[in-house]
């Protein structure tokens, strides 16, 4: 993560002796506005996560105290695990289907959403409601009967085509599938999210360029999209960090199995089986610092790519 | 002006986040007191009902005793159960199932219940198989609640209305294949079969392993059966399949192992695989009439009385004697067994089994009388307790079931995989 | 002076209430019924016999009961206010912990220069990228022996700690979208840090106060986990918990006041969405700094 974007920049048109010989003073308000962050890190975040770490190394069984067994999880692992790789061919498939789709169908929808239309605010709140529900109970015997055996989707291939359509969310070819659509369907959050930024844009651009005679096309260029750009990132980062743990969804349809098949064995479902079924919690630290590292790297690699797409209003120019 | 802080302003940051941090003080419940005992079990509102009345009647007899309930459903209870465990907080009464009871014995969690017996609890009138499977290398660490057996669920209303006999004891499995067959045929239904897909159900390849003489695990933790008996079972099954009188995979996939997603309930086919007691379950969540009958029949017996669930007290429980105390009054005293009915499973108990016929409802009638049926005929012994890695091993029985079924491989090569993995499992645990 | 005028929505929003709004309308009308299904197939789940609920799945029932709503508001014993009352209070005081404590911390990644900041940047970024499995055993051992388990710290201390690291970089995401004149002008004018959080961030910010305000609020009322773990008294339960306590895929479950109580327990959190999502669109139109 070394390559971060620099967020800020001191104050230009501050004299430069006061920079250097204030270095602390200057510190000061930074860290107080930054304490209860501290606190929190060091006092509930920090620990939890160094014995994680550690438990990795170990053979812990949740029971018995741990017993250090050095690289033998991570050895494991990568040389004799095939339910490893396939979870991690699950999990990719995941983020790439899920978070392009997921964050475009939600900016559209955002961007749509934010024209003016009649009943706008009953749209928004019911386009929302699916992520209310989360992953509750019902989302999983619903999403049974939209793609089961005698769901929504045959019975309308059956009225349109004619055909028998199969079991999509219990076929090991369609079921990842169908997760995938959930995960889309659930778009509310980030939507939420565009709207918020949308807002922020200052509206006499659109009014300029509209006496300019930009089109609107030219506008969501020119515009809409490069304003838009650090909320843009902040949902692609996060979409996909949470992508890559996703675990409620394949918990709840596939009962905790992540079949049929291993189908929907997503990674954190393979770690939570390892973990809590099997007692393997060593192992399943192990897993999830691996996880943790992988996250980062495609973090750090976002966060390079800034430069070529990120503005900031507060960069310099 | 630099961006540094006032004094004031640093106050005023201070309040910020003071303000609500003490506000939370103010309305919060306060925190576990000493000297209580907890009481911890899976299961639904129903269940709840029930024990907590059995929790006020013992509290009503020892005054002064607070006893705290905490109850979820299955999924959730062995990873709260766990991290309790792990975090050193385990509750004092905790609810167990037979499959995790030696993992937990073995890692020293739970306390041998044996120098309270008969003093404190007494089950001396036990069926000895029942109270034989709460022992863990010769020690009780568990207390039987309620027996079952693994049995078949039917719809009798469906089967009446299309005119077909129910299941019968002596049945063969050819004639169990014939009567899915006919089931479905005759429902004419799309996505309507005889008989849920045993394959994908551990219990199942048991039973079946049972009947040819075997068991799922031996006595020293290695696999019990061979590719041979693992082999035969998925043909059968893949057979019953190809036929139609079970579930094709896709449809078999959707069963869970619960009752709600279970094919008898979600109205898929009119014949299930599951434990006696959880007909009280299968009933609320059905319109049809629910019966109950043997499996088919095999050269072997394969149906045994289990414990559907046992009480076991923690190993850091301050007052081990008030626990089972608690448990005595639960399983084996008439005022508390009465008020548990028998919903966690017909009573191991003959004095209590007896108290409790009386007012039986026809759940209860139906699980009593098929117990008491399969005592005369002959019930399996008990097999020895799964293994560390059982649970492991189930996946695995799963996969292979869904591998046949989608025909991604064939039942030879199913087996293979079954029991290399799972030996390769059974020896790493 | 400087006036920020009109950023966002201009207070009037020109709707098109022309024909030409008939397509886009037919449109969004069929979308919000996909939406919707769900929560009618749970409406009318919590009027049918428990009997029917599974065998059959048409939205409209055969039989319409009551019952399940007597039967969840008063079958656990406990009446169900008490649970609602419970999650208000843990829900609402997550509100003001993550929107005071991560919009301070986001402040300083934004604004503020000190040393290590890019490290502490990427450890909070870092601590959303672990799976919370594995630190749920380590974060029980801590919170038991700080003595908080059957209480509701657990549930609220860590959010006024601004340990949802998501909440943080949202708002930095936002706070770098103002612009920094805004500040220098402030400076200039003699206003420390905290006047320039207080009097320029927090008011130019409102669309994203606001959503983290739903998210917090719902992600909190929705949480099955660290009630689950921390909370073992009935009457301290919230309502996902109390909920759970209808269900149990091993022995009789009660559907019919799971999906009653899941219907109410909607109440608060749209509720919660309609209030809050009122100032995402109002955006900061209202509140200019006008001097």
């Amino acid at each position: 993560m070394a390559a971060l974007h620099d967020t800020t920049l001191a104050a230009p048109g501050l004299p430069a002796r006061r920079r250097r010989s204030g270095a602390w003073r200057q510190a000061l308000p930074g860290y107080l506005f930054l304490a209860p962050w501290l606190a929190g890190f060091f006092l509930l975040t920090l620990g939890p996560t160094l014995v994680s770490l550690y438990l990795s190394f170990t053979d812990f069984d949740l029971l018995r105290s741990p017993q250090w067994v050095g690289g033998a999880n991570y050895e494991r692992i990568f040389s004799s695990d095939p339910k490893f790789w396939a979870s991690v061919g699950v999990t990719l498939s995941y983020v790439v289907l899920s978070v392009p789709l997921k964050l475009g169908f939600a900016l559209a929808i955002a961007m749509w959403l934010n024209r003016g239309i009649a009943g706008l605010g009953l749209y928004r709140a019911i386009f929302y409601l699916p992520s209310l529900l989360g992953g509750s109970v019902a989302v999983a015997i619903l999403w049974k009967q939209v793609f089961g055996y005698d769901g929504l989707v045959n019975q309308l291939l059956w009225l349109v085509f004619g055909v028998n359509g199969p079991s999509w969310i219990s076929n090991p070819e369609t079921s990842l599938y169908t997760l995938v659509l959930l995960s889309v369907w659930q778009f509310g959050s980030p939507m939420i999210i565009f709207l918020a930024g949308l807002r922020q844009i200052p509206r006499d651009l659109y009014e300029a360029a509209s006496i300019d005679g930009a089109s609107r096309r030219q506008q969501l260029t020119k515009i809409t999209l490069p304003l838009l750009a650090p909320v843009i990132f902040f949902n692609l980062v996060l979409q996909t960090i949470e992508a890559f743990k996703a675990f409620t969804p394949a918990f709840i349809i596939s009962g905790g199995t992540g079949g049929p098949v291993d189908s929907v064995l997503f990674y954190t479902l393979y770690l939570y089986q390892q973990g809590f079924a099997y007692f393997r919690m060593g192992y399943a630290s192990a897993l999830a610092w691996i996880l943790l590292l992988t996250i980062a790297a495609f973090t750090a690699l976002a966060f390079l790519s800034q430069r070529y797409w990120v503005h900031y209003e507060d960069d310099p120019r | 002006m630099a961006k540094t802080v006032s004094r004031r302003d640093a106050l005023r940051l201070g309040a910020l986040i003071a303000a609500p941090a003490i506000l939370t003080l103010a309305g919060l419940p306060v925190s576990a007191q000493a000297g209580r005992l907890r009481i911890s079990w899976w299961g639904g509102a129903d269940r709840a009902k029930r024990t907590q009345a059995a929790i006020d009647a013992f509290k009503s007899r020892n005054a002064g005793l607070d006893i705290v309930p905490e109850s979820v459903g299955w999924d959730a209870y062995w990873t709260k159960l766990a991290t309790q465990v792990a975090g050193g907080n385990p509750p004092d009464i905790i609810q167990m199932d037979y499959r995790y009871l030696p993992e937990y014995a073995r890692r020293g969690a739970l306390r041998p219940l044996d120098d309270l017996i008969p003093s404190v609890i007494d089950p001396s009138d036990y069926v000895p198989s029942v109270i034989e499977a709460g022992k863990i290398d010769g020690k009780q660490y568990g207390i039987p609640m309620g027996m079952n057996s693994d049995v078949l669920l039917y719809d009798k209303t469906m089967l009446d209305k299309l005119g077909l006999p129910a299941p019968t004891p002596e049945m063969s499995w050819a004639e169990f294949t014939t009567l899915g067959e006919n089931i479905t045929k005759k429902a004419n239904k799309r996505g309507y079969f005889g008989a849920a897909d045993p394959s994908v159900m551990e219990p199942e390849l048991e039973y079946w392993v049972l009947t040819r003489g075997r068991t799922l695990y031996d006595a020293s933790g290695r696999l019990g059966f061979t590719r041979d008996d693992a082999e035969s079972w998925l043909a059968l099954c893949a057979e019953m399949r190809a036929k139609g009188a079970i579930a094709p995979a896709d449809i078999a996939a959707t069963d869970k192992i619960t009752i709600d997603s279970d094919l008898l309930t979600t109205g898929r086919a009119a014949i299930t695989f599951t434990n006696s007691n959880q007909i009280v379950g299968y009933q609320a969540a059905n319109k049809s009439k629910i019966g109950m009958a043997f499996h088919p029949k095999g050269e072997k017996p394969g149906e045994y009385l289990k414990p559907s669930m046992m009480l076991c007290v923690s190993a850091s429980a301050a007052d081990p004697k008030a626990a089972a105390a608690l448990i005595d009054f639960m399983v084996l005293k008439p005022d508390g067994a009465k008020l548990l009915g028998v919903e966690r499973g017909v009573s191991p108990s003959a004095k209590v089994r007896e108290l409790l016929a009386a007012d039986l409802d026809e759940t209860g009638r139906l699980q009593v009388d098929h117990l008491s049926a399969l005592s005369k005929r002959g019930p399996a012994p008990l097999p020895p307790a799964p293994p560390k890695g059982a649970a492991e091993v189930t996946a695995l029985i799963r996969q292979a079931a869904e591998k046949t079924g989608f025909k991604q491989l064939t039942p030879k090569q199913a087996a293979d995989q079954l029991v290399s993995e799972a030996e390769r499992v059974l020896s790493k645990a | 002076m400087k006036t920020i005028r009109a950023e966002g929505a201009a207070a009037a929003e020109e709707v098109d209430r022309s024909w030409r709004a008939l397509p886009k309308h037919a449109a969004l009308m069929l979308a919000s019924l996909a939406m919707l299904y769900p929560l009618l197939w749970m409406l009318s789940s919590s009027f049918k016999p428990e009997d029917e609920i599974f065998s059959d799945l048409s939205l409209w029932p055969q039989t319409v009961t009551l019952m399940n709503y007597v039967e969840g508001w008063f079958g656990l014993g406990i009446q169900f206010g008490r649970f609602f009352l419970n999650s208000l209070i843990v829900s609402g005081l997550a509100v003001i912990g993550n929107l005071v404590a991560c919009s301070l911390a986001a402040f300083a990644f934004a604004r503020l220069e000190f040393p290590l900041k890019k490290l502490w940047f990427a450890a909070m970024l870092g601590t959303l990228m672990l799976p919370y499995h594995v630190t749920l055993i380590p974060q029980y051992v801590l919170f038991q022996k700080l003595g908080w388990l059957n209480t509701f710290w657990p549930l609220v201390v860590p959010k006024f700690l601004a340990v949802d690291a998501f909440f943080i970089f949202l708002m930095v995401q936002f706070f770098r979208g103002i612009p920094r004149e805004l500040d220098e002008a402030a400076v200039i004018d003699g206003c420390g840090p905290w006047r320039i959080y207080w009097s320029i961030m927090l008011p130019l910010s409102r669309p994203v106060l606001a959503a983290a305000a739903i998210f917090s609020f719902i992600w909190t009322w929705d949480d099955f986990f660290g009630p689950l773990l921390y909370l073992t008294d009935v009457a301290n339960y919230t309502v996902p918990l109390a909920l759970r306590g209808f269900i149990d895929s091993t022995s009789r479950s009660a559907w019919g006041p799971l999906f009653s109580m899941s219907i109410l327990s909607l109440v608060p959190v749209f509720a919660a969405f309609l209030m809050f999502q009122k100032h995402i669109i109002e955006g900061i139109a209202a509140s200019g700094l006008k001097r």
